[in-house]
């Protein structure tokens, strides 16, 4: 009997054990990662960077036609970074990959919302990809050979009828910008091959769906004439309760499609609401909240940055289909900062920007902004 | 008297070198340089020559560390830095301050240089709205860098050099990194744009352009093309009409089918765009191969044809080297409405009799 006792014991503890074992991991696993698996990630080139919730950050892969989503793990929660400034962040980060600059390349910056912490992707000569994350003054490399990950290729809509697959080569893309909005993943990109720009957007946790369309805008007198230039960079817009992604392309419209048009493969004509100037290409477009509206900043590869306040947007109701005289620009209003050769922006807080600058010096330096000196 | 200091100075200077010298020679001894692939991917050494506490730095610059993972196997320590160390570099092992060894990693001198091996389109006689230009390398070149800082295009006519490619951030390479595609700014070509009215067309017809690639331009393995390579072109009238499958000849026997496009097409969509099948649609496999300028196309059937009827089956997307494709053409004027069904492949049947 008090074997019995004993055994049955022995199992209601184990059974208690494994009960608060399973019930640990369950509060352990997010279901944001919960299909996520652990490894080489197998990434091979990266060329955009964006967070998403809970320290998720992902990796636009171009050579692999993938996006990843990484756990960086780093999601202890910090309301304010402290001021940010980071000098000679090239030679930095050449030293810490035992280099020298000309054999690096810092391909883009995302601040984790959570901790606050700057991560920056970097190429090398030889191609290995590198994400480093700033703490404090030093560099540390998050582990792409060893990391929590899930993955899903961009590929091209395929009928899953075999006869119908035939002939159809897979196309590469190269990916121009990334970006996590209300649980999508979307992704701008163009081809290396056949004249085409190509959106699409996924669900994240990443299933087997994934939506795209072609854009197209007017960009010329009477809007005769089409083109699939490449966004480079873009954000999303609410006007009126509806989603619109707002892209910038080259030389430089500011172009709003309305998201829930953007799938199944459908042609999209934009509306085209500003001409920021030609010679100019976009880098990078960032929102964050003034007066409880979204502000929006636009860096650029030969023009400051651009203040683009949100009623100015809303109350541009036309579309431009003139073509602008000489290098002035057109349609919604924007403020130059004195801000130039920015090369990446993102936000760093809710009342903070960071930014990568290369200074008249010829310096690249890391600083951090108030928003409210934007 | 000053000639007397000099060579005391020079002397204990000597004694002190060879001492660093002959150092330097017994810890790089203790230092072993792992090499996969011709990479130099980790070093160990001796536990008795330091810890796992001792750290990897660059000789200029002894502040900040190499990032990477330290193993303990036996009694070696490993390093494996987080990208290979870099040929002609210096690096240093210290721990506490203190230097333990230094090691060099040398140029693999046996590695053959990497070469151009070709340029598409490779005619040289290009229409004014010329749309891209491909840049095909023996072996995967360096990632970082802009490759239009290594390649010049002067318009001989003038004597200027020119700004013909668009300038994109993100470059566009094939997965290999072998291969480049640079875009003549479409911005450019389409009639009224902005950029076509502001800077005109990239390239002028009448001209005479020669395009130079730098012998500076380096691979991934950090070795340069070694010489430079050149492409002489002559530019004439735009090319705005849309392809179409019917302007094509095709010539079949038994053992090849011929199809002369009478046009020179974009080399690396016409090399991928094609298929062949037969009347039951299953896909007869063989090898298509692009000759005569990218104008004519051959596919030799791995066992020669039966008779009957075929099908050659092309993707829409396949373009001209002006952008135009099987559906509409690059520069397309959207008040004429176009009466042809966009679809996403063309077919030609063809008969082996």
């Amino acid at each position: 009997m008090k074997k019995l006792i004993l055994s049955v014991s022995l199992c209601a503890l184990a059974l208690i054990t494994l009960v608060a074992v399973s019930k640990n991991n369950t509060e352990n696993t997010s279901p944001l990662t919960a299909d996520f698996i652990e490894g080489d990630t197998g990434i091979a080139s990266i060329n955009a960077l964006s967070f998403g919730p809970e320290g998720i950050l992902f990796v636009g892969d171009s050579k692999n036609a993938a996006i990843y989503a990484i756990d960086t793990k780093d999601n202890t929660s910090k309301q304010n970074s402290e001021r940010v400034v980071l000098r000679e962040v090239d030679n930095k980060i050449a030293a810490s990959l035992g280099t020298t600059t000309d054999k690096i390349r810092v391909t883009d910056m995302a601040v984790n919302p959570v901790s606050k912490a700057v991560y920056f992707s970097v190429n090398t000569a030889d191609g290995t990809p590198v994400i480093l994350k700033l703490n404090g003054e030093n560099f540390e490399n998050v582990n792409l050979k060893d990391a929590s990950y899930s993955k899903i290729d961009l590929t091209n809509p395929i009928s899953a009828d075999k006869k119908d697959r035939r002939g159809r080569s897979q196309r590469a893309s190269a990916i121009s910008d990334l970006k996590y909005h209300n649980g999508k993943v979307m992704v701008t990109g163009l081809s290396n091959e056949e004249f085409s720009s190509t959106f699409r957007s996924m669900p994240f946790p990443f299933t087997n769906a994934q939506d795209h369309a072609s854009l197209k805008i007017y960009h010329a007198a009477h809007a005769r004439f089409e083109t699939y230039a490449p966004i480079r960079t873009f954000s999303v817009i609410n006007i009126e309760n509806k989603d619109y992604l707002m892209a910038s392309y080259t030389c430089t419209p500011l172009v709003l499609f309305p998201m829930d048009e953007l799938k199944g493969g459908t042609h999209v004509t934009g509306r085209t609401v500003a001409e920021l100037g030609a010679g100019n290409a976009p880098i990078d477009m960032i929102t964050f909240e003034r007066d409880g509206k979204p502000h929006f900043l636009m860096s650029n590869s030969n023009r400051p940055v651009m203040s683009i306040d949100y009623n100015d947007i809303i109350n541009f109701k036309s579309q431009l289909t003139e073509p602008v005289k000489g290098y002035n620009t057109e349609g919604v209003q924007y403020t130059n900062l004195p801000m130039v050769n920015v090369l990446q922006l993102d936000n760093l807080d809710a009342n903070n920007i960071v930014y990568l600058q290369r200074t008249s010096g010829g310096e690249l330096i890391l600083v951090s902004r108030p928003t409210n000196r934007v | 008297m000053v000639h007397h200091t000099f060579t005391k100075t020079t002397k204990v200077f000597l004694v002190v070198f060879c001492f660093l010298l002959s150092c330097k020679t017994e810890n790089k001894e203790d230092i072993e340089v792992i090499y996969q692939s011709g990479k130099a991917v980790s070093i160990t050494y001796s536990s008795q020559l330091a810890t796992q506490k001792a750290k990897v730095f660059l000789s200029t610059n002894l502040n900040t560390p190499l990032l990477g993972s330290y193993n303990f196997k036996g009694d070696d320590y490993t390093f494996e830095p987080v990208v290979p160390f870099s040929a002609g570099i210096t690096y240093i092992l210290k721990e506490n301050g203190e230097q333990k060894s230094s090691f060099t990693i040398y140029k693999n001198d046996d590695v053959e240089a990497p070469t151009l091996i070709a340029i598409y389109p490779s005619t040289n006689t290009l229409p004014e709205n010329l749309l891209k230009m491909y840049f095909q390398f023996s072996k995967p070149m360096q990632e970082v860098g802009s490759a239009l800082d290594f390649i010049k295009v002067t318009n001989n006519n003038t004597g200027k050099e020119v700004d013909v490619f668009l300038e994109l951030n993100t470059e566009l390479w094939n997965k290999e990194h072998t291969r480049l595609t640079l875009w003549l700014d479409p911005g450019r070509i389409k009639t009224d744009l902005i950029p076509n009215k502001e800077k005109g067309l990239p390239i002028l017809k009448g001209n005479e352009y020669t395009l130079t690639i730098d012998s500076n331009w380096g691979d991934a393995q950090g070795n340069t093309l070694g010489k430079p390579y050149q492409k002489t072109f002559n530019v004439v009238e735009r090319d705005v009409k849309m392809l179409h499958i019917e302007d094509w000849e095709l010539l079949v026997n038994l053992d090849v089918l011929t199809v002369h496009f009478k046009e020179p097409l974009d080399g690396v969509l016409a090399s991928k765009s094609f298929h062949i099948e037969n009347s039951n649609k299953d896909i007869v496999s063989g090898d298509f191969r692009l000759i005569n300028q990218e104008q004519t196309l051959k596919f030799q059937p791995e066992h020669p044809f039966a008779l009957g009827e075929y099908t050659l089956v092309v993707q829409s997307k396949l373009e001209d080297l002006a952008g135009n494709n099987l559906n509409h053409p690059f520069d397309k004027d959207l008040t004429q409405t176009n009466s042809e069904k966009e679809t996403e492949f063309k077919a030609i049947k063809f008969t082996v009799d």
